[in-house]
Parts: structure tokens; sequence; C-alpha cells
């Protein structure tokens, strides 16, 4: 029994264990399944089952290109999609520049009574929905009656449901993305807004100027899942676990430490070394986007590095390597007057 | 017709059952699965990430999974059927993994010379180590085994296993059918009049909601720390 085990020992097998339940999971729910995908293709017939039943090749699919819904579907969900898209983000991007004006406590707040829809169901919403554009009891008929106008029949009209549709989902949504875009502003340098304000900048010229180039690289992110995925929750998801993974690729890659004094007890450890880290130039084996991120960061004031950052500044630098001299971090800077003055 | 009493309390604890066993058996296999994901030295990580996340991209759709659910594991009107559908997803593996891969290894190696195996690393060093992790998923998890509808909708029929949720949906579609068709109702001999009054829906939707109308004010900290988790805190 032990030997014939003794496969499952050991670090790899002890790990694939780990892994099976896993593995089991995946291979139910998601792989069977699209095997069984081959039914679009088949004459199903219960009895004989999924791969007993005649294949009738695209015989299945005929009648939905041939009839003009297929055309109208197909527009409908590219447009919905979009302009799901493009609500969300500007009305969240906007709400998470304005909410990083408020003080401590109202953020608080608002960011509660934003994020709350997310954690509704799509049910409750509907209800919600439904309080709103009940033909008798509803909110909005009410208030149209109130005001003297023929009530609308919401639920029969189909020119309502674009903007309905719209509203509702920019409702639920924004909410978790304004979190993200204001944490992703929280991870911004504040001496670029210090800078700013010294040369008489206001706020809107900080926030088209700082805050959105800053979080442009996100903003791409965001936009890329949202156009791959289907519902927002998947979304939401799926950008933490991007941005958890980005942020630690990027780490692994290149240096990025919180301050200069311990950039170089880090560098030893860090498997790719910038130039300037190292005695040796040609021992610096890292890939070629490495030391210009490490050149970029290290001519700000770097906590972004360990932050929120890898993504800011990219944006704003050049990809190209910067000259050596930018390339050093203030150490060197500093000591030209201190040279200066000795000579 | 609607005794709502019973049937919310039941309900409820439909759905207190499969948040909390949903919950927990979730938070534990996206622990194991992550852990095996983060683990750069485990020799066929390429190919069970490959494995997982190949999953984020493409489904067998709705069709396949309903007969797969219903004639072969035979999951019809129970509750496995909507908790196993929601204990894995490959964004939380994604998450934990992000979170877990940070975890130094050098503890891992430790922990090994010191003579321990695998599972006992996990259980007693990983786990407890990846605490801020586990509530975030935790939570989340909760939430959509809370708000889970569709799963409930496709499978359960049985009314004593019906979830709130799926309760809520039922009785919006009937009465909406109902009143909308109220000349056909009414040569059935039902009396619309003793539909629930409106009121009382949007009563029970409060009902619905509610717990996590309370909760999620406690826990929104949790939610925010998680998402910034890793990436934004460093």
């Amino acid at each position: 029994m032990r030997r014939r085990f003794s496969f499952l020992r050991g670090k790899n097998g002890e790990l694939s264990v780990l892994f099976l339940p896993g593995f089991l999971f995946f291979l139910v729910m998601s792989y069977i399944p699209m095997v069984g995908i081959v039914i679009a293709f088949k004459d199903y017939n219960l009895r004989k089952g999924i791969f007993g039943s005649e294949w009738v090749g695209f015989d299945n699919l005929k009648f939905f290109f041939v009839s003009d819904t297929a055309w109208r579907v197909t527009r409908n969900t590219i447009l919905y999609s979009l302009s799901y898209i493009v609500l969300t983000l500007v009305v969240s991007l906007a709400l998470a520049i304005l909410l990083n004006e408020l003080t401590r406590r109202w953020i608080k707040i608002h960011q509660t009574v934003m994020f709350l829809p997310y954690f509704l169901s799509w049910v409750l919403v509907s209800y919600i929905s439904n309080a709103f554009l009940d033909h008798q009891n509803g909110f909005l008929n009410a208030l149209l009656k109130s005001v003297g106008m023929q009530p609308v029949e919401w639920y029969f009209g189909a020119a309502y449901w674009p903007i309905i549709l719209n509203l509702v989902h920019l409702w639920k949504a924004v909410g978790f993305n304004v979190l993200l875009y204001y944490a992703g502003i929280m991870g911004i340098d504040q001496s670029y807004y210090e800078a700013a304000r010294i040369d008489g900048a206001n706020k809107l010229q900080m926030a088209l100027k700082i805050t959105i180039p800053l979080l442009a690289p996100l903003v791409t992110i965001l936009l890329i899942l949202s156009i791959g995925g289907g519902c927002s929750a998947e979304i939401s998801a799926c950008t933490i676990s991007f941005r958890t993974i980005r942020g630690s690729s990027i780490r692994r890659r290149t240096l990025s430490t919180p301050t200069y004094s311990a950039r170089s007890a880090r560098s030893a450890t860090s498997p790719c070394r910038p130039r300037w880290a190292s005695s040796n130039p040609s021992s610096a084996s890292c890939s070629s986007s490495a030391p210009t991120w490490s050149s970029a960061s290290s001519t700000k004031k770097t906590h972004f590095g360990n932050r929120e950052g890898p993504a800011c500044p990219r944006s704003k630098q050049p990809q190209t390597p910067a000259p050596r001299p930018s390339c050093r971090p203030r150490g060197p800077k500093r000591s030209i007057p201190v040279r200066s003055t000795g000579g | 017709m609607f005794q709502s009493p019973k049937i919310l309390l039941r309900a409820y604890g439909v759905t207190i059952v499969v948040t909390v066993a949903g919950t927990a058996a979730g938070l534990l296999l996206t622990a194991m699965t992550g852990w095996v994901l983060s683990r750069s030295d485990y020799r066929f990580n390429r190919q069970a990430t490959f494995y997982v996340f190949f999953t984020m991209l493409f489904g067998g759709g709705l069709v396949p999974f309903y007969i797969l659910m219903t004639q072969y594991l035979h999951l019809k009107d129970s509750l496995l059927a909507v908790i196993i559908p929601g204990l894995l997803s490959p964004f939380h593996i994604m998450v934990m993994k992000g979170f877990m891969s940070k975890i130094p290894f050098e503890m891992i190696e430790s922990a090994k010379v010191d003579g321990s195996s695998e599972m006992r690393i996990f259980f007693t060093m990983v786990l407890p180590l990846s605490t801020p992790a586990l509530t975030t998923l935790g939570l989340t998890i909760a939430f959509n085994y809370w708000n889970e509808w569709f799963n409930a909708m496709l499978f359960i029929d049985k009314p004593n296993l019906a979830t709130l949720q799926l309760l809520l949906v039922r009785m919006l579609s009937t009465i909406e059918y109902l009143t909308a068709n109220t000349e056909f109702v009414k040569q059935l001999g039902i009396d619309v009049g003793q539909l629930p009054k409106y009121s009382v829906r949007m009563a029970m939707a409060i009902l619905a909601a509610g717990p996590m109308l309370c909760i999620f004010p406690f826990f929104q900290r949790y939610f925010v720390s998680g998402l910034t988790l890793g990436s934004l805190k460093g």
C-alpha cells in the first residue's frame, strides 16, 4: 500500500493532492461542459444522450443567422456593453476625483453609500427598480401624476429600456469602480500636487493634468477587462486579481523600493539589479524595460514602487532608457554641491 | 396561498445553510488551489495555472452545464446544486494566489528543513498567515452565496428548498404574470386582490436585503483593505 501511493509523497505529490479538489472541480464544472458544447451541432435526443445523438452540423444555427435577429441581437449586445463601459468609466472616474477632495469622514460616508448597491443581488435591484417603475404604485408615475402628466407604462415601452438599464447598471457598478479609482488616486505621489500648487494650478487643472494621466494605465486595464468580461461582478473580481498579479510581477521583474536608504539593501536580494547599483555594469542582467522603470521611479520620490505605484509613473515616463545622470538616486546629485564646496 | 412567515423563515434557513457551508468549503478549496498555484517550485505549476485560468476565457455555456448537472450528476432539487458551482472561481483563486505568493519562501523552506510535510505547512503556516486574504475572499464568497439566485432558479423546484432570492424572483414573476393577465386569472377563480400587497412584497425585499445591509457597513473596511491588498499597499 505504502509503495503504491509513493507518488503522493514528496513535495510535488503532496502539492498535487492539495490541487486535486480544484482539479476535479474545474474538470467537472468547466471542462466537461466545454465538451458538451458539441450539442449545438447535434439533433439532441434525450434518450440517446449527447454523444449518441445524430450529427447535424450547422443546421441548428441556420435559423438564427437566416433571421434578422442575429444582427439585431449582436448590435444590442455591443451597444449595451459599450454604453455600460463608457458610462461607468466616466462617472466613476469623476466621482473618484471628487471624492479625493472631501474630508476623511465624508469620504467614508460617500464610499459606503456608493458601495452598497454592489452588494445587493440583481433580484433586489429589480425590486428596487420595480418600486420606481411600477405602473400603479411606482414613484415615477406618482411623480408624473402629481405634476399633472399622464402615467407612463414603463414595462411596456421598449424605448425606455436602454436608459433604464444603463442607469441601473451604473448605480450598481459605480461604487466598486470608484473604490478602485480612488485607491489608484491614493497611490499617486503627493509631491506632484505640491509642485502643481506652487506653480499656481487650480483643482481642475490638477485633475486633468496630473490625476487622469497618472491613472491612465489603470483605466486601460479596467477597460480591457471590462470589454473581455461579461457581468460586472466578474469584471471587478478580475480587476482586483489582475492588479495584484500585475503589481507583484512588476515588483519581481524590476526594482522598486520604498526609500533610497533601503534601496541598496533591497537590491542585493532583488534578482534584477539596476545598473547604478551594480559595481559591474555587465552584471545587470535584467530585461531592457527594467532599468527604464527603476530610473523612472528613482527620479521621483519613490514610495510609489511598493504601493499602487508600478502602473502609474509609467505613463508619464518615456519608454526609452533615461540618460545616466537622471538614473541616479538623489545621492550623487546632492554630492555635487558638496564636492564644489570642498574643491 | 402565501403563508409568508413560514415560507420566509424556511427560505432564510436554506439561504443561511447554503451560505455557511458554501463559504467554508469554498474558502478552503480556494486557499488550497491558490497555494498550489503560488508555489513556483511545484513541478506542474505552469500546467495547473493554465488549467485553472483557461476556464476564465472559455466556458461550455448554459445548456451543457444544465444537462450535466441534472442528468449526469443528478443534482436537481438538491442544495448541492446551489453550493457546488459557486465553490471555486478562477478570479478568487487569482486573488488568493497573488496574496500567497508574497509569503516569504524562506519560511516554508525552514519548516521543511524542520521536517514538516507540505500538508502541515499549508494548514499550520499558510492558512494563518493569509488571514487577511481569507477574510476578504470569505466575505466575497459569502455575499455571492447570499445573492445567488440563478443556479437556484435552474435547479431548485421544490418550494421547501427555495433560497431567499429565489423566493423573491418567483414572487415577482408570478405576481407580474397574474396581474398582467387579469382576465385569464379571474377565470381560474383566483382573486387578484388576495395576492400580497405591493408594500408587503417590498417589505419582503427589505427582509431579504436586511442582513446584508446590517452587516455590510461593518465589513466594508475589510473589502476596502482587501481590494487594496497586495498591489496597493505593498
